[in-house]
C-alpha cells in the first residue's frame, strides 16, 4: 500500500533514530473517499429536495341546510362587485362584471405561453379593483371584488389552474368555483368570434 | 555560484481531510434524504405561483393523467396503507392473503380497479407499470371505486390517529395540464362526499411576471 510521507522537513521534530523500522500506521484514504462520494452522488441523485408546490382551494361545505344558506348568500352578491368567468373549450374565456352581459368580453387562446391574454384579464381585473376601492359613498364601501368562475365541461383543467392562480396574482380574495347555469352557457355559446 | 536544489516533494496528498469532508456530506444527505415517491404515472402538472407546500404526512393523493384516468395514493405510511388494503378486502371480498397485503404496502400510488387488484399484487415489482393495470380507479356513479377508497383510507387514517383528533387529512390533487375539467370535478364531488372539502393542487412553480 502507497504510504503517505507529508514529513519532508522531519515532522517529528526528534530527527530519525535508528532502529527496527516501525510500519507506518498511517493508511491511504483514497479509497475511503472515493466510496464515499460515490454515495454521495447517489444520495443527491435520489432525494427530493423541493417538495410539490400546492395550491390550496377550498370548496364549499356540501350539505343540504348549509346550501340554502348559501343561497340566501348569493342573493346578497351585490351586481356591482361581481365579476362571472367562463372558461369554454379550446382555451377560450369569457367574462362581464355584474349582469352586463352586452359587455362580454372574449379571450382566446388562453395559454401560459400568450402572456397578452393574461395582461388582458389581469388589466380588467385590477381596474375594478381599483374602481371598487376609490369608491366613497360610505354604503358601499370596502367592497371587494367577488369572482364567480365557471368551467364549462369543455374547459381543461390548466385553464382552472389558470384562473385560479390569476386570482391568487391579483390578490382577489373571494372567489368560488361554481357549475355553469344554462343562462352563462347561452351567453358563452353567442360570444363574438 | 552553487545551484538551487529543488527538493523533491511526494505528490500524495493526505486524504484526511476530503475523507472528513465526503463522510459529513454523506452523512448530510443520509439524513435529509426523502425518496422519490413511486408514482403510478408521472404527470405534467399546470403552473403556478403559489408558494405553499405540500405537507409530508397526512396526505392522500389523487393523481388524474391526461387521458383523465384516476390514480389513487398515500405515500410515506405502510402501516396505514395495510390497514387501509385489509379493510377493503374484509369489505369487498377480495380474498387477498396477507402476503398481498404486506405487498401493497410497498406501493406508492396505483389505477388498477378492484378486480385486478389480486393480480397487480403478486405482479412483480417491475411488472405493476404493465397497461392492464394502469386503466385508472372507475370513477363513475356505477362503480364509484374511488370513493370506497377514500372512505376506507379516511376510517383508517381516523382510527390511527385516535377518535379525539382535530387533524383533517388533506388531499392533494395531482391532474396532468391537459386533463378535462369534467374529471376534476367528478373526483371534486366524490371526495366531497366523504365531507373533505379542503383540497391542495400539485402545480409547477412559474415566474411571476
Amino acid at each position: 500500500m502507497a504510504e503517505l510521507d507529508t514529513s519532508g522537513k522531519g515532522g517529528h521534530g526528534k530527527g530519525k533514530k535508528k532502529g527496527p523500522k516501525k510500519s507506518s500506521t498511517r493508511i491511504d484514504l483514497t479509497p475511503m473517499v472515493d466510496l464515499a462520494f460515490l454515495l454521495v452522488t447517489f444520495f443527491m441523485l435520489t432525494t427530493t429536495f423541493s417538495k410539490p408546490q400546492v395550491m390550496d382551494i377550498v370548496m364549499p361545505v356540501k350539505d343540504k341546510e348549509k346550501q340554502e344558506e348559501e343561497q340566501i348568500n348569493q342573493t346578497e352578491l351585490r351586481q356591482s362587485e361581481a365579476m362571472t368567468i367562463i372558461i369554454g373549450g379550446k382555451d377560450t374565456l369569457i367574462y362581464y362584471f355584474g349582469l352586463d352581459t352586452a359587455k362580454t368580453q372574449v379571450i382566446g387562446e388562453f395559454k401560459p405561453s400568450n402572456k397578452a391574454a393574461y395582461e388582458t384579464i389581469r388589466k380588467s381585473i385590477t381596474d375594478k379593483q381599483l374602481e371598487l376601492e376609490a369608491d366613497d359613498d360610505p354604503k358601499t364601501k370596502k367592497i371587494n371584488l367577488f369572482v364567480v368562475i365557471k368551467p364549462t365541461d369543455n374547459s381543461s383543467y390548466q385553464n382552472l389552474v389558470d384562473v385560479l392562480d390569476m386570482m391568487n396574482f391579483t390578490e382577489v380574495k373571494k372567489y368560488a368555483i361554481v357549475d355553469v347555469a344554462e343562462s352563462d352557457l347561452s351567453i358563452y355559446n353567442n360570444r363574438k368570434k | 555560484m552553487p545551484k538551487v536544489k529543488i527538493p523533491r516533494k511526494s505528490t500524495l496528498v493526505d486524504m484526511t481531510a476530503m475523507c472528513d469532508v465526503s463522510f459529513l456530506l454523506l452523512t448530510f444527505f443520509i439524513l435529509t434524504t426523502q425518496f422519490k415517491p413511486d408514482e403510478a404515472v408521472t404527470v405534467q402538472t399546470p403552473g403556478s405561483i403559489s408558494k405553499s407546500k405540500l405537507p409530508d404526512v397526512d396526505v392522500f393523493t389523487v393523481i388524474v393523467d391526461s387521458a383523465g384516468r384516476a390514480y389513487f395514493g398515500i405515500y410515506n405510511h405502510e402501516v396505514l396503507k395495510k390497514t387501509v388494503m385489509s379493510a377493503m378486502n374484509d369489505a369487498y371480498d377480495m380474498n387477498l392473503t396477507p402476503e398481498e397485503i404486506n405487498a401493497f404496502g410497498k406501493i406508492g400510488s396505483f389505477g388498477a380497479p378492484l378486480s385486478q387488484f389480486k393480480n397487480l399484487l403478486n405482479a412483480e415489482p417491475t411488472d405493476r407499470k404493465d397497461p392492464k393495470f394502469m386503466t385508472g380507479i372507475p370513477i363513475d356513479t356505477a362503480s364509484n371505486e374511488l370513493g370506497k377508497w377514500v372512505t376506507n383510507s379516511l376510517d383508517a387514517w381516523y382510527i390511527m390517529q385516535g377518535v379525539e383528533t382535530k387533524k383533517v387529512p388533506s388531499v392533494a390533487i395531482k391532474g396532468h395540464k391537459n386533463a378535462g375539467y369534467p374529471v376534476i370535478k367528478r373526483i371534486i364531488a366524490i371526495l366531497q362526499e366523504e365531507n373533505l372539502n379542503k383540497f391542495k393542487f400539485v402545480t409547477e412553480l412559474k415566474a411571476k411576471n
